[in-house]
Parts: C-alpha cells; structure tokens; sequence
C-alpha cells in the first residue's frame, strides 16, 4: 500500500518535468506545427524558389515590399544582425523575403534590395495569381491603400501583415512573430532548432 | 516724494522679476533634433525613411510641417500604425505636434520622414542632407547618416 502511494508520489513530481521538456517558442506557437505552405517564386538572382528545397535548413520568411521605408528594412536589417550573432551556424539558416508587391518589386529589384541586407538573403518574387493562394495560407493580409495625390506624391503603399515565420528543419512552420519581436528572442529560438 | 521713489523701485523690481521668469521660460517653441538617420534604401526613383528625435525646450508647442531633400524628389511626412498585426503607412499632410517641454520620436513603425522618389540609392555609411520646417521655429537643416 505505502510503495503505491509512493509511486503515485514520484509521478506526480515527474509530471511538471515532463511538461517542462517542450520548448517554448517565444513567438506564437503552431500546435501542431504542421508543413510549411508552398511558396514557389523566383529568387532575385534569377534562380527558381521553392520553400521545400531549404528542407534541412532553419527558414525565417517575411513578406513585405521594397517601398517600404520602415517596417521592410528595419526587420531585414535585423535578420542581418541575427546572421552576425549566429556566426557559423548562419549558413543553416534560410531568411526568406517574399514580395507583396509583385508588380513594382521585379526579380531585378529584389535584387538590388536584398543583398544590400545579406548576399545569402532570398528575395522572391510571385507572380499575383500565385501570391494570393501563398497569402492565404498563411494568414497574410496585404493590400494595396491609393493615397489621394494632393496628399502624397507616392501613388500607393501596401497594408501589410509584419509577422515573421520560423520553418524548423523538417519544414515545419513553428512559431510566429509580431513586429518589433527582439532578435535575441528568436536567436534564442532558432539556436533551438539548430541543436 | 518719497512714496514716488519707492514706488518706482517696487515697478522696477516686478518688470525684473517678469523679465527673469521669461529666461526661464521662453514662451516661443525652441526645437532641437537628436540622433537623425535614414535607412538604406538600393532602389533610384524608390523611397527612404528617415527618423530622429525631436525636442522642443520652449513653452509653447510647435509643429513639424514639411521638408526638403537634394536626396529625393519630394518629402513627406507618414505614420505607420498597427491594428491586428498589420502594418498601414499613410501621409500626414497637416504635419506632426512637438508638444511644449516635449519630445517627439519620429521611428520605424511609427511617425516618420518620408523620401519619396530617391535622386540616387541610399548607401550606409554615406550622409545625406534634409531641411525640416516647423511652423514657428522656422527651418532647420540637418546632415543625417545612412545607416542600417
């Protein structure tokens, strides 16, 4: 009787441990965390994309557009100082910006706007047929805003989601994070999924 | 006789006294920026955002209205703000209040000075020059670093 109660016991002092053993993302977890959606396009070099070609790589994915003179440049330029903290173990980690804004950001752009951040970036156009269903999938709102011309002389801007997307190693989509997330957070996370 | 000699030394200490509390307190707006940078930005004829802090020193508030670029064609002055997770940029063409005693920080994802149709791309490491214009404190010139 006293060695069941004492079975009982010890289960009970195992099963916060056993919680404890799931990591906690810092972003907004997918659970489950299910397949990544496709998103095919092409890179700013030129070269076909696919997201499952990264399989065995850590994948971070952005979608914005290079008209963007804040929220774009300011999550790029901290996947870039992600890369720096990273050190080595940056080449095993995939960041992915896709274009919301197909029509100005042409392969060419792209290509004038990523590798200012990182030589190793991806920038990936879609054509617009496509980019809906990969927006879709992913619960991105992206939508073209005409300003009134008295009042900007930019002709329009994209409202656009600013999450950033964390795909592990198998090309699973894992977590996600609002704008302004500190890097040292999903350095934390992807070291994570690196080990 | 007297009585007027006093009262004139009373008249003189209080416009002292007034003129003493008005250094303190200058009641026109005193504008000063700190930390002025600009994002790299690769694409000629595409934009740039430039961002600072704004101080007013003065005791009364004054209002940042326009701006000029030899860096791109037009400026102006847009907010982004967040509702749901989505980021929307739209221009303030009545400008932006730098409260009295205040400060206003124009940053990513918030108030900020727009470069709209880049002369050439925005390098880091390279300065560009822009002029603001407040309404009252008039213009004022600054030299601010392209950097990511």
């Amino acid at each position: 009787m006293r060695s069941r109660s004492s079975i009982f016991l010890l289960a009970l002092l195992l099963l916060p441990l056993a919680a404890c053993s799931s990591y906690r993302y810092h972003g907004i977890p997918y659970e489950p965390a299910t397949a990544a959606p496709p998103i095919e396009g092409t890179n700013w070099n030129g070269a076909a994309f696919s997201i499952s070609s990264l399989q065995g790589n850590v994948a971070l994915v952005f979608f914005g557009y290079t008209s963007c003179p804040d929220i774009c440049p300011t999550t790029l330029a901290e996947m870039r100082v992600l890369h720096e903290k990273l050190g080595a173990r940056a080449k095993d980690v995939a960041v992915v910006f896709v274009s919301v804004d197909p029509e100005r950001d042409t392969a060419q752009r792209l290509g004038e706007y990523v590798p200012l951040f990182n030589q190793a970036f991806y920038g990936v156009h879609i054509e617009p047929d496509s980019l809906e269903s990969v927006k879709k999938a992913y619960g991105v709102i992206a939508e073209k805003v005409y300003y009134n011309p008295q009042d900007s002389a930019s002709g329009y801007s994209i409202d656009h989601t600013a999450r950033l997307y964390l795909i592990d190693k198998t090309g699973k989509l894992v977590t996600s994070y609002p704008y302004g997330s500190p890097v040292e957070n999903i350095q934390k996370d992807v070291e994570h999924l690196l080990n | 006789m007297r009585l007027s000699v006093s009262l004139c030394s009373v008249a003189i200490l209080m416009v002292l006294v007034l003129a003493a509390g008005c250094g303190a307190q200058s009641a026109s707006p005193s504008v000063t920026i700190e930390g002025p940078y600009a994002r790299p930005s690769p694409s000629e004829g595409g934009n740039g955002g430039a961002f600072m802090t704004i101080v007013n020193t003065g005791g009364t508030a004054d209002r940042l209205v326009s701006g000029q670029s030899s860096a791109s064609n037009t400026v102006e002055l847009h907010e982004t703000t967040e509702e749901g997770g989505v980021m929307k940029m739209r221009p303030v063409p009545g400008g932006f209040e730098i409260p009295a005693n205040g400060r206003l920080e124009l940053k990513p994802g918030g108030k900020h000075v727009m470069l709209i149709g880049l002369t050439a791309p925005l390098v880091a490491g390279q300065t560009i020059e822009i002029t603001l214009d407040f309404e009252k404190s008039g213009t004022i010139k600054l030299e601010v670093p392209v950097r990511q």
